[in-house]
């Protein structure tokens, strides 16, 4: 079966509705609003949820390890050793290790180039502690007993980074906030002037209607019934194609894995909370579409 | 699939293709009248010792569109229940617009009317579906709804009223064969004659047995012969109890079944029967 036949299919109003709400516009109209606000809709969760986690594998990887740095000086062999002692016997502390000076080289060559100049300079001793998951780690006393003991000596747990990650993560989420609000109000605009101009294409059958006794909810109902419905329609249609395109991220972030670059991903859960937007939608489609129809309904004898 | 067959305007055999009136069928029946059959409702006349309580009453009522004249004036009646009327006039008298305000489409300008013994100005919206439900209305231009089929068509009062579709489908259906349409229940009203679309109109108005039937013009899209056949229809349901009123200009039809009239003329009431009319 074509897809245009499958849509039409759908789009078709239930037989015998009170209301031939197969005349107009809105079959075709109620479906697009609907995919392209699931669309961006579920684009938005999924930024705001690839943020959030993304952010929260940050801060557990930070906030379980720190660096220690001793400067330059001539006894810093003597020096490293007595920061190593003192440090693997702290507690929350799992393991205190010296970067061999090869992996400095390292860092710093793509600055300075390999060879002579990095030979030249006077390394620091950097110090990679890995802490207990968990566990308390005292940061301020072990600053103020590395600064007694063993001077020359810094302790970096990261902060900075991690309130920038904290703070990308939570610009992310303001942002997917801010989409989810403006798709929200636009599809809501939407579905009001859609029943407006439905309710005055049915308006004579609305009246015979009302001279049969009906009441506005029993009315309202037909419009909201079929909004969401629509809705339905149009947000599996959105539904797919931003699954699509996030299982397309998906493979391109799997490509990258290997580089450097950390990759926002979903978990299941989050898979299945970005399939919310599609009953959700179609509620607030059907509300919104009982609400603006009662609204008319209410002005008519 | 839908039948699609002839147009059964002169249905032989069926019941309203019969010149004299022959008994309704039971969807009209129902308790309202001891009889418990079709030959006994229409053979005997209704009690004529019942209390005539006001089905409608209007006083002094006005009607205007918008900020444009009265087009209707002062008008005061009473028509008590069980009556049967008719209510005449040029073209352009105010008939349909004084229909108007009988079914509730739209309210007074001024002046006070009361259906059942309510006024209708103060009735809530909820208490207004109420009493429409008890009016049946037959439409000059049939206001049928071609997405249904005839039988939802003819049953959509009862839907809208609550039924069970399943369990008022067979009065339905009889109802339709009773107005010879009992061919055509899955035909669409598009694909239906004039004569027919006329008759489904009739039994979608008297389908859920209103307590006031109104028809504007219904002989006016069909030929004598069959009017007559419709006037034998609302005179077997006002026998029935059923207060009717129905605006014509066919004055023929207005002296063969000689019922009080309530005459318009620009607007203003010209002739009012007396108040204790029930039934001649």
């Amino acid at each position: 079966m074509s897809e245009p036949r499958l849509l039409a299919i759908l789009t078709r109003p239930w037989p015998g509705g009170l209301l031939a709400l197969a005349n107009d516009d809105a079959r075709v109209h109620l479906p697009a609003i609907a995919a392209a606000a699931t669309f961006l809709t579920c684009l938005a969760l999924a930024l705001a949820l690839a943020a959030t986690s993304l952010a929260d594998r940050w801060q557990g990887a930070l906030s379980e390890a720190l660096t220690v740095e001793i400067a330059p000086r001539p006894d810093l062999d003597a020096m490293t050793a007595k920061a190593l002692i003192l440090l693997r016997g702290l507690d929350g502390v799992a393991t205190a290790e010296p970067l061999p000076r090869a992996r400095l080289r390292a860092l710093l060559a793509p600055w300075l180039g390999e060879g002579a100049i990095i030979d030249g300079l006077p390394l620091p001793t950097l110090i990679d502690v890995r802490l207990i998951r968990g566990a308390k780690f005292d940061t301020e006393g072990v600053e103020r007993l590395l600064a007694r003991e063993i001077p020359g000596a810094r302790l970096d747990d990261h902060r900075m980074w991690r309130d920038s990650v904290t703070a990308a993560a939570w610009l992310a989420t303001a942002v997917a906030a801010a989409m989810l609000v403006a798709v929200l109000a636009a599809a809501i605009s939407a579905v009001v002037f859609a029943t407006r101009a439905r309710l005055a294409v049915h308006r004579d059958h609305i009246e015979i209607l009302h001279v049969m006794g009906a009441l506005d909810r029993t009315i309202a109902r037909e419009f909201a019934v079929d909004a969401a419905r629509l809705a339905a329609v149009g947000g599996l249609l959105g539904l797919a194609l931003a699954f699509g395109l996030m299982a397309a991220l998906a493979a391109f972030a799997t490509q990258l894995e290997t580089s450097a670059l950390p990759i926002p991903r979903l978990s299941p859960l989050h898979w299945i909370l970005v399939l919310v937007p599609l009953p959700v939608g179609a509620f607030l489609a059907g509300v919104t579409a009982a609400l603006a129809a009662i609204g008319v309904l209410r002005r008519m004898p | 699939m839908y039948a699609t067959g002839t147009l059964a305007d002169k249905p032989s055999g069926t019941r309203l293709g019969a010149m004299q009136p022959i008994g309704p069928p039971s969807v009209l029946l129902g308790a309202r009248t001891p009889c418990e059959t079709p030959h006994c409702a229409m053979s005997q006349p209704a009690p004529t010792s019942l209390p005539a309580t006001a089905v409608v009453e209007f006083e002094h009522v006005g009607l205007r569109y918008g900020v444009g004249p009265e087009v209707l004036s002062d008008v005061t009646f009473t028509l008590p229940g069980g009556s049967f009327h008719f209510l005449t006039g040029a073209s352009g008298a105010g008939k349909s617009s004084l229909l108007s305000l009988l079914y509730l489409a739209r309210g007074p300008s001024r002046g006070r009317v009361s259906l059942f013994g309510q006024d209708v100005v103060r009735a809530g919206r909820e208490a207004l579906a109420g009493l429409r439900r008890r009016i049946g209305v037959v439409f000059q231009d049939f206001r049928l709804f071609d997405h249904l089929t005839v039988v939802d068509n003819a049953a959509l009062p009862l839907r809208i009223a609550g039924r069970d579709p399943h369990e008022s489908r067979a009065n339905v259906v009889e109802l339709l064969d009773w107005v010879g349409l009992g061919g055509l229940l899955d035909a669409h009203p598009s694909t239906l004659s004039g004569g027919q679309k006329q008759r489904l109109a009739i039994a979608r108005a008297v389908v859920a047995r209103p307590k006031l039937l109104l028809a504007d013009e219904p002989t006016g899209n069909v030929d004598d012969q069959l009017a007559v056949r419709l006037l034998y229809l609302f005179e077997a349901l006002h026998r029935m109890g059923t207060t009717v009123v129905i605006a014509t200009h066919n004055m023929r039809l207005v002296e063969r079944f000689p019922y009080p009239e309530l005459q318009l003329d620009d607007g203003r009431l010209t002739r009012v029967p007396a108040r204790s009319t029930r039934l001649l």
